[in-house]
């Protein structure tokens, strides 16, 4: 287990080291000029000259050659040393774990709501397929998944911070300023789950395990609590770990719109600016943070599923 | 599992009582939003945000005309050879961190403004020294007479010696203005409260906050929602829906940034006045203004706006729709209409790419509408919405061919300073492309170089002359600003240059 664990580690830095390469080349091959973004960004459109561009070119680094200035970013990452932006000048791990911890803290809000709201659902379709709730949790979740997040985020501001003013509307130094973004984006998480679930549950009801359980004379509560969820939670876990990173940095139009500071929104601000040490430095940690959610869901489903590692099958 | 969802449960109930308790009992707070976020605490780089919330002032400012006048310097004086400036500072002014304003820690700012290229880079300055306690000196390479305007910008704003560490770099912004920096989160947040020691008027705002928002939909459902009380840069559309909904007011200001057409001049195309000035002719601005910006004082006769006292002269020939004369003057120019209505000469169609960006509200719109009009007299132009540095940048390697832009001739409060360093000798990024006029570099040289106010004011109608008659830019419609405000304050004033606190004279609403 601990070599497998050591195993994905290794992983993730091999991965956040490619991601991170490749995104340096193709930063460095787009046509223009990363120093009049920069610059532009430092100076405001009003104010860029090619005075200025020259200026930020030598403070940033960016007169050196692109192998060098990749050699010189690539040693300083291997020590733990992301560099400075150059847009701001300030630590990039300083930027990175301001907007990783709202972009936590989003994520985590936004999962559990929609689980809240996904298990019952999922578990009581796939328990009665077919039925009338079953149709009609589809409908809803069809619904939801074809509208974008956009337009809801839109209508929950319009209905809950501008008729009735009682939520704000944006921003993120207030805790209920958590409660539109983390809802809007559970509703959506939540319709693909529900669906999840229920694909998840009906298989584990038509399983011969529980056949033979209910030919025990089990009651079909005790059969679906001891056998059924935790066969039935392992689909959904690697699920909801696929989620989770996509949450993480997917949902810039959301965090847009409600002005909250994620880490998709910097990796936007900074492709904008072509800061390529602070979209260098995010790459890697979006690299990181896939590879970690992954092994979480392996653990938890060997946690469930002790079999499963003897059959070579997780982690 | 009960337990959970009592917890769940008692955490939202919190969470929505907070947020109750904080419309209830109407927290004093002003809270401004705006676009634009702060990229580090570097004057060049966020004194826009520490001027316009009332942090930092500078040695001099401008009046509603665009008039310079002194705001930390009492007086200034040039010397006989117009090469040495004197500015007296104001006694008794104390610094946010206690230290008095003395001509030690100007000279300090305005050095360091000058290393990081800040606008007095480009006002010819060669030294500034403390001459004493109070007077500062400043000297220039040849006679600047706009060089107080420069002074107004706000990467010359003065803070304390302590707002630098070692290798000058701002860690702590101590300013002389009506409002303390009190703290800040990531780059989008600022917190002030009013400075007690502070000289001027005082106001009954006691905190205001700084909030950047990007997008332009967020900042109107903030003022709706009571959210923000001052919402700038907002869209005409925003500002009708605010309007009818009635939980906000909204100002509308034109402002001197005016939205212009960048040609290539050295495109063959373009290299011809007289197509500028069918380009020109075929540009219906009121419809624009009307139909688009919902606002018909918009449509620009002339580069510079009304708002632009000193500079506007209301006798030069209107910029006018004619697209009859405009096909006139193209058949003169040899285009001639092919088989699909495209002009074309030389077997070339007359056709090019103008690029345009989103960051400010309406222009990727009004391109769309110049492409239709262009199309009625046989241009076909392609639009291309792409960032704002795409222009720069494709005009530095030349493959530039034209681009629609906002281009604010406020920035130094004295136009000037951006049509100097946009039609002058070397013309910036925002400026002509391929186009020189030697009589206008004389003319703005002249101007520069002169103290004699009836002569400066010749000369730049003369240069206005010069610009409307020759177009190296297409000037379309003159840039408004939209701000929301809401009924929670009263007294707001919009500074059509941009440099004045936000919060100057505004009061909560009694």
């Amino acid at each position: 287990m601990i070599r497998q664990i050591a195993l994905r580690i290794f992983q993730g830095l091999v991965v956040g080291v490619t991601v991170s390469t490749l995104t340096f080349v193709l930063l460095m091959s787009m046509p223009g000029d990363p120093a009049v973004n920069i610059a532009m960004a430092q100076y405001g459109e009003d104010g860029l000259t090619m005075e200025r561009v020259e200026f930020v070119r030598n403070q940033s680094g960016l007169s050196q050659s692109s192998s060098k200035l990749y050699l010189t970013w690539l040693c300083k990452t291997l020590r733990f040393d992301l560099g400075r932006s150059m847009l701001t000048g300030k630590p990039v791990v300083e930027s990175l774990i301001f907007h990783l911890k709202h972009s936590m803290i989003l994520a985590a809000a936004a999962i559990f709501i929609s689980l809240f709201l996904a298990l019952p659902i999922g578990i009581l379709a796939g328990l009665r397929p077919g039925s009338l709730f079953d149709q009609c949790s589809a409908a809803f979740s069809s619904f939801l998944v074809s509208m974008p997040g956009f337009v809801l985020g839109a209508c929950l501001i319009l209905i809950f911070a501008v008729k009735f003013s009682i939520l704000p509307a944006a921003g993120f130094h207030m805790p209920q300023n958590i409660i539109l973004p983390s809802i809007t984006l559970a509703l959506g998480l939540a319709a693909v789950s529900s669906r999840v679930i229920r694909t998840s549950v009906m298989e584990v009801q038509s399983s011969f395990y529980l056949l033979f359980a209910r030919l025990k004379g089990l009651s079909s509560f005790r059969i679906f609590r001891d056998h059924g969820l935790k066969n039935a939670a392992i689909p959904v876990i690697t699920f909801i770990a696929l989620q989770l990173s996509h949450v993480l940095d997917g949902v810039v139009v959301l965090e847009n719109l409600f002005n909250w500071p994620g880490i998709g929104l910097l990796l936007l601000d900074s492709i904008r600016a072509r800061d390529l040490t602070m979209i260098q430095g995010i790459t890697l940690i979006i690299g990181l943070i896939y590879v970690g959610a992954n092994l979480l869901a392996d653990l938890i489903c060997f946690y469930l599923d002790p079999h499963s590692t003897e059959k070579g099958e997780v982690p | 599992m009960k337990r959970v969802l009592l917890s769940v449960f008692s955490i939202f109930f919190m969470i929505f009582s907070l947020s109750v308790e904080v419309k209830a009992e109407g927290e004093k707070v002003l809270k401004v939003v705006s676009p634009w976020k702060v990229k580090g605490l570097d004057l060049h780089k966020s004194g826009f945000m520490f001027a316009r919330m009332g942090c930092i002032e500078m040695l001099t400012t401008a009046d509603d005309k665009g008039r310079i006048t002194g705001l930390l310097a009492e007086s200034w004086q040039v010397s006989d050879n117009k090469k040495t400036w004197n500015f007296q500072l104001k006694k008794g002014i104390r610094f946010h961190d206690g230290t008095p304003l003395t001509a030690g820690a100007a000279a300090k700012s305005l050095r360091i403004s000058l290393e990081n290229k800040g606008v007095i880079s480009r006002a010819k300055v060669t030294d500034i020294i403390p001459a004493d306690r109070l007077n500062l000196r400043i000297k220039t390479a040849e006679p600047f007479s706009a060089l107080p305007a420069y002074l107004a910008h706000y990467s010359a704003g003065i803070v304390s010696t302590n707002s630098f560490d070692k290798s000058n770099a701002v860690t702590d912004v101590y300013g002389t203005g009506q409002y303390i920096h009190t703290g800040q989160n990531g780059d989008s947040l600022f917190s002030f409260k009013a400075s007690p020691d502070f000289r001027g008027k005082v106001s009954d705002i006691k905190y205001t906050e700084y909030h950047a928002v990007s997008k332009g939909e967020t900042r109107g459902f903030m003022v709706k929602a009571g959210q923000a009380d001052m919402a700038f840069n907002l869209s005409p559309a925003d500002a009708k829906l605010i309007q009818s909904s009635g939980k906000a007011k909204v100002k509308i200001l034109t402002i001197p940034r005016t939205r212009l057409i960048m040609l290539n001049c050295r495109m063959p195309e373009f290299n011809d006045a007289s197509v500028r000035k069918a380009i020109s002719l075929a540009i219906d601005r009121k419809g624009i203004a009307t139909g688009l910006l919902k606002n018909p004082d918009s449509a620009a006769s002339q580069l510079l706006p009304p708002s632009s006292a000193v500079w506007h002269n209301p006798e030069l020939p209107h910029l006018s729709y004619d697209p009859d004369q405009a096909k006139r003057l193209l058949a003169e120019a040899g285009w001639e209409k092919g088989a699909d209505g495209i002009l074309v000469k030389d077997g070339q169609p007359f056709e090019f790419e103008m690029i345009t960006y989103a960051s400010r509200p309406m222009l990727p719109a009004v391109a769309t509408a110049i492409q239709q009009q262009l199309e009625q007299v046989g241009i076909k132009l392609f639009v291309k919405v792409a960032e704002a540095s795409q222009i720069p940048a494709q005009r530095s390697e030349g493959t530039l061919e034209a681009a629609l832009l906002a281009r604010n001739f406020g920035q130094i409060p004295d136009p000037i300073g951006t049509i100097y360093g946009d039609y002058g000798p070397e013309p910036g990024s925002w400026g002509a492309m391929g186009w020189e006029s030697k009589e206008l570099n004389h003319l703005l040289n002249g101007y520069l170089n002169t103290f004699n106010k009836p002569e400066a004011g010749d000369l730049k109608y003369e240069i206005l002359n010069i610009l409307q008659k020759e177009l190296p830019v297409i000037p379309v419609t003159w840039y408004e600003h939209i701000v929301g405000i809401s009924h929670r304050i009263e007294n707001v004033t919009i500074d059509p240059f941009e440099i004045k606190s936000y919060v100057k004279g505004v009061n909560w609403t009694r």
